[in-house]
């Protein structure tokens, strides 16, 4: 189960090392949707897998899942913008909040697979529309 | 400890509210966009998490009224229509967010969990997030 945090982390980080040298490429519309999308599913991630080992620490590892999301958002986030970073900011922490929320009530399941899928398919989208924007 | 959060809080977003309203005529429309999606989003997450913490499973209706009501009322204030929807989805999102996860800290079987300790960190965790937000938008006030 680690094992997908692990895998997201390097995923994530590929990703923004591409997204960082297209950065002067891209519009700011396309990189408010980046900042969101990274932000949204660290936090989510984190949070679904790490009270699946602590249940018993619900509330540390709400402010764990939500710090590392808002950090994500804002980390991408700057690559282009302030305004951006704000964004990323707002919605890394609100889906970092509601990640162990959801992992606690449907537990480890396919969940996690099917949002790592979802989310290597959208920076793969959102790569692609880089040259467009 | 929730009742000072929630007060602090509400005159929080009025300041918020002022300060938009009396630079309503320098904000570009993306700005606005931003700025009021963020404080709403904060707003309404510390008013409703201190105020289930508060009031128990009683007035829910008026925490998620007041804090979808804050976003949509700052943002027309700051003249940019678009920007007091922004708001009133960022408001309503916030809120839902945060009554949500007042019922959880209140009865952790919601979700399945074992009992848990430290509840009372979790709205000065987020009044933190909050006043963090506040600082980053009062730094962003100087460049448009």
């Amino acid at each position: 189960m680690v094992f997908m945090l692990y895998l997201h982390i390097v995923i994530t980080a590929v990703c923004l090392k591409r997204f960082f040298t297209l950065r002067d490429q891209t519009g700011f519309h396309l990189g408010m949707n980046i900042a969101m999308m990274t932000g949204a599913f660290t936090g989510l991630l984190t949070g679904i897998i790490l009270i699946d080992y602590f249940p018993f620490y619900f509330v540390f590892i709400t402010m764990i899942s939500a710090v590392a999301g808002a950090v994500t958002g804002v980390v991408t986030g700057l690559f282009y913008d302030s305004q951006t970073a704000l964004t990323g900011l707002a919605n890394g922490f609100m889906m970092g909040l509601m990640g162990p929320m959801i992992g606690a009530a449907a537990g480890f399941s396919m969940l996690t697979v099917i949002l790592e899928i979802a989310f290597i398919f959208m920076a793969f989208l959102a790569l692609t529309a880089v040259p467009k924007s | 400890m929730p009742e000072i959060i929630f007060l602090s809080a509400i005159l929080l977003l009025v300041f918020h509210t002022v300060l938009l309203f009396k630079k309503r005529f320098t904000l570009t429309e993306r700005y606005a966009n931003t700025v009021i999606a963020a404080i709403a989003g904060g707003a309404g997450l510390t008013l409703s998490l201190s105020g289930a913490l508060i009031f128990k499973e009683e007035l829910l209706w008026i925490v998620f009224g007041i804090s979808t009501l804050s976003g949509y009322v700052c943002g027309t204030l700051s003249g940019h229509t678009s920007a007091s929807v922004s708001g009133a989805m960022n408001g309503s999102l916030g809120s839902a967010m945060g009554v949500m996860l007042g019922e959880v800290l209140l009865n952790p079987a919601l979700c399945g969990l074992p009992i848990q300790e430290w509840q009372f960190v979790m709205p000065v965790f987020s009044m933190i997030y909050f006043v963090i937000t506040s600082l980053l938008v009062f730094m962003t006030y100087r460049l448009p």
